[in-house]
């Protein structure tokens, strides 16, 4: 590694540390977080025991899961290069340095591993303490696992990033494909596990056969990573053994090949348009992607929408061109989700009967809205508003301002609500009353948690630290939903109407009250800084 | 002559570090006030304080008679301004940029908006993506943007960065026309002198975020020339006997100061001439503002 980076690293992590001192309330929250992460296997500890997993095979369900859909989809975010990102103030200093762009994407990724690491230890004592692995076949297991794992990771983001040799074209169909195969993947187990379950009943040993499967273990590089955890856990058999090996092949080889790939000039060439760009990043909020900071422009539609609205209003409607600019269709994956997830609803109470009952339907689409609304992030597009000085020096309200740098998104919560509960709803044919309902309960308790994050988060957690601040938006989270939660379980005994109205003004009314507190707060740029 | 601009006994403290100290200073209508300081002595910090964008951690600052802190809804209707590099949205064109911040004001007249765009001078551009312009070229944006409101007060943080010659000069030029004709009331800031005299009735100096001078610059009419002569000893002896004009002799030259009522230079180079003194060259010169400013800010 080239000594200005290993001097970056070094000066960040001291940073780190220095800054931690200096701000006692943060390295609390740090401490927090940390002690949280380590009581997960302890606090879920009760219930696997009570379904019966605490076995080695429950483990490999765990971490099959675990690897196949939080592994596997971080590592396809490098493919899409976004996964990749640097701190602003890295920037200058990468680019000035004499860095090869290995280096710097690699920097750039080495920043996960202290996450990684935790997670390993985490899953670690998990294993140990919850599945009953034996100490030392845990500890092989993740060492070997941690290894190549990473190499595989990290050399295949090398490789999607900076391989000249392979086109951008075929880059893409590289992306595709693996889309497609963890995509036919799930349908496959999805549809396993169904008409196991609809034959036979319920159970978990199904789904871990489907997952130690030699189809699975035959995926590339994903499955394969499987095979050496059922290899550890559960055996060996020619399968495992095969996956295996060609886990360790693929993870050397493909390392090797990003080490000897050459990188040539392309990569500067791009650093260079990026010095020339640097005052426009400067206006950029947050982190920049490495997309971003080499040049890769992203791609935009040409969107030719007038303003409109006048006073704080016309950052509603700016904010929506930029979307229409950014979004070809104005929504997104992230959006259409929610139909596939309304229509799966749907279809999962026609044909799975008592599963899901439509009696039950207010409660079940609150259910979702209040897990939606407490464990979703609002997008953080108010922020970049507040960012720009210039609206602090602009004629209205600071309550105005932010509902309306917030408009946009209560918009898309409305569109996300309706692809959810209308599918669901004509599919269980319940009322249209009750789909209306189902759908203002959505964005009424959504855009109250929006405004619960911005104080609490955003403003409170610019003061004393963003990890403190998270847990305490939790705590609160809970406490605010306590009360609609008790209030659904009357729906059943007191009329819908009612609930329905108890609920949406409890919302309004909490929504308002920290809309206020939170404009209020934001007086001027200090109520963001840190 | 009323004030517009009131500072009293204001002080900055960012992280326990005193930014700016017991900092007092009134601001008359139509003034126009340069802030100078070398990089780091505050300026942008006090000219944050004035529009509001930050605390204030001790004094008051009222803008037409308004409390910046407590009335700042009614303070910042008075004021336009550009607070360092004017951020504006890259990917949209000049023209949308300004149309954002007229709806931000309520709405602005599209005459007025092209009257705008016509004063600095970007008529040409003004279709183009921001993000596709100079630094001066955004810098003439933001003077666009800072006048939308029609302002009592208009605050320019380093206007003239980025700005060419030309520029500077059509800068200079529309500052004072509206100090004077429309009574605005300016303050710029720039940490070089030669920058801003002109534009300035009164210069406000500032080093580590303490005022240490404001200097007139309008009543300062003396003018100071540097002659370049074939005989400077006789030239010297012609000054005082006809003009009463005492000269020092500078190497080769003679620095000459002018008093005020003796505005023009001809007088003196008609007498040099007729006693057969050849004239090289006259060059005029401000240096005492600019000495004293280096005098004052030096360590
Ligand atoms: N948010 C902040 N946190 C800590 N220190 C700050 C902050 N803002 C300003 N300072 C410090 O206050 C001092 C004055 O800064 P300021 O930006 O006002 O100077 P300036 O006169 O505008 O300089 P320049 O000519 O470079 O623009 C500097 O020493 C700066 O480091
Ligand atoms: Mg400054």
């Amino acid at each position: 590694m080239n000594k200005s980076l290993v001097y970056l690293v070094r000066k960040s992590f001291i940073n780190f540390f220095k800054k931690l001192i200096k701000k006692p309330l943060k390295a609390l929250g740090m401490l927090l977080l940390v002690t949280y992460y380590f009581f997960i296997p302890f606090l879920t500890k009760g219930v696997i025991t009570d379904l019966g997993l605490n076995t080695h095979a429950g483990f490999v369900l765990i971490a099959s899961i675990g690897t196949l859909y939080l592994t596997m989809p971080l590592t396809l975010t490098y493919f899409k290069r976004k996964g990749v990102s640097f701190k602003k103030q890295d920037i200058n200093f990468i680019l000035a340095s004499p860095t090869s762009p290995k280096q710097a994407l690699i920097y750039a990724l080495s920043k996960e591993v202290y996450i990684n690491l935790a997670m390993q230890v985490m899953f670690l004592m998990a294993a140990v303490l919850v599945f009953t692995v034996p100490f030392l076949t845990s500890i092989i297991y993740l060492l070997v696992n941690i290894v190549f794992s990473n190499l595989l990771s990290y050399s295949l983001a090398v490789i999607m990033y900076a391989s000249e040799e392979i086109t951008l074209k075929q880059k893409q169909w590289i992306k595709r494909i693996v889309y497609v195969v963890l995509a036919m993947f799930t349908v496959f187990l999805m549809t396993m596990v169904v008409s196991q379950t609809l034959e036979s009943g319920f159970d978990f040993a199904y789904i871990i056969s489907v997952l130690s499967s030699p189809v699975v273990l035959m995926i590339p590089i994903f499955g394969w990573q499987l095979g050496w955890l059922n290899l550890i856990m559960l055996g060996p058999t020619p399968v495992r053994l095969i996956a295996t090996g060609l886990f360790f092949a693929s993870a050397i080889g493909l390392t090797f090949y990003a080490y000897r790939m050459k990188v040539s000039g392309e990569y500067y060439e791009d650093a260079l348009s990026f010095s020339e760009n640097i005052a426009l990043l400067e206006s950029k909020k947050g982190d920049i992607s490495l997309t971003e900071a080499f040049g890769h422009k992203k791609k935009n539609y040409a969107y030719k929408g007038e303003l409109k609205g006048l006073k704080s209003n016309v950052i509603f409607h700016k904010q929506f061109i930029e979307r229409r600019r950014s979004k070809k269709y104005f929504l997104g994956w992230s959006d259409f989700i929610y139909l596939i997830a309304g229509i799966g609803l749907g279809l999962t109470s026609l044909f799975w009967d008592g599963f899901i009952v439509p009696d039950y339907f207010l409660e079940i689409m609150v259910g979702l809205s209040i897990y939606l609304a407490v464990f979703f992030r609002p997008s953080a597009d108010w922020k970049s508003e507040f960012k720009n000085h210039y609206l602090f020096l602009m004629p209205d309200s600071p309550l105005n301002k932010l509902f309306n740098a917030s408009l946009l998104e209560h918009l898309l919560t409305f569109v996300r609500a309706i692809f959810l509960v209308v599918p669901a709803g004509l599919l269980m044919r319940v009322s249209l009353l009750e789909i209306l309902y189902a759908i203002s309960l959505n964005v009424l308790l959504k855009a109250m948690m929006t405004y619960v994050s911005i104080l609490i988060e955003a403003i409170i957690g610019a003061k004393i630290g963003h990890t403190f601040a998270s847990i305490i938006s939790m705590v609160v989270s809970v406490i605010i939903m306590i009360g609609p939660v008790v209030a659904l379980f009357f729906t059943q005994t007191l009329s819908t109407f009612l609930i329905f109205t108890a609920i949406s003004l409890y919302a309004i009314l909490v929504l308002f009250l920290f809309l206020y507190l939170s404009s209020i707060n934001l007086r001027n740029i200090e109520s963001l800084e840190e | 002559m009323t004030t517009t601009i009131a500072i009293d006994k204001v002080g900055k403290t960012i992280n326990r570090k005193e930014i700016i100290k017991d900092l007092s200073l009134t601001i008359n209508e139509g003034e126009v006030l340069g802030l100078l300081g070398p990089n780091g002595a505050g300026k942008t910090t006090l000219i944050r304080m004035i529009v509001g964008l930050i605390d204030i951690t001790e004094g008051q600052i009222s803008v037409c008679g308004h409390d910046v802190e407590n009335e700042h809804r009614d303070a910042l209707g008075n004021i336009g301004a550009i607070v360092e590099n004017p951020e504006m949205y890259p990917f949209f064109s000049g023209q949308k940029n300004l149309d954002y911040f007229a709806r931000m004001h309520n709405g602005v007249s599209k005459e007025k908006i092209a009257e705008l765009v016509d004063f600095v001078n970007l008529t040409d551009r003004i279709n183009d993506k921001v993000k596709d312009y100079s630094l001066g070229m955004k810098q003439r944006l933001g003077i666009a943007q800072a006048l939308m409101n029609d302002p009592k007060v208009l605050i320019l943080d380093e206007p003239t960065n980025g700005l060419d010659p030309a520029g500077m000069q059509e800068l200079r030029r529309h500052i004072r026309m509206l100090a004077k004709e429309k009574n605005v009331t300016v303050i710029v800031s720039s940490h070089l002198l030669s920058e801003i005299e002109l534009m300035c009735d009164r210069i406000a100096i500032i080093k580590k975020g303490e005022l240490i001078a404001v200097e007139n610059v309008r009543d300062e009419a003396k003018q100071v020339y540097h002659f370049k002569v074939s005989e400077p000893e006789k030239a010297q002896v012609l000054l005082q006997e006809q003009f009463d004009i005492i000269s020092q002799l500078l190497e080769d030259y003679l620095v000459v100061e002018l008093p005020a009522e003796l505005s023009d230079v001809s007088s003196l180079v008609k007498a040099f001439v007729n006693n057969g003194i050849a004239i090289y060259s006259v060059e005029p010169k401000n240096h005492s503002l600019e000495d004293r400013f280096l005098h004052l800010t030096a360590e």
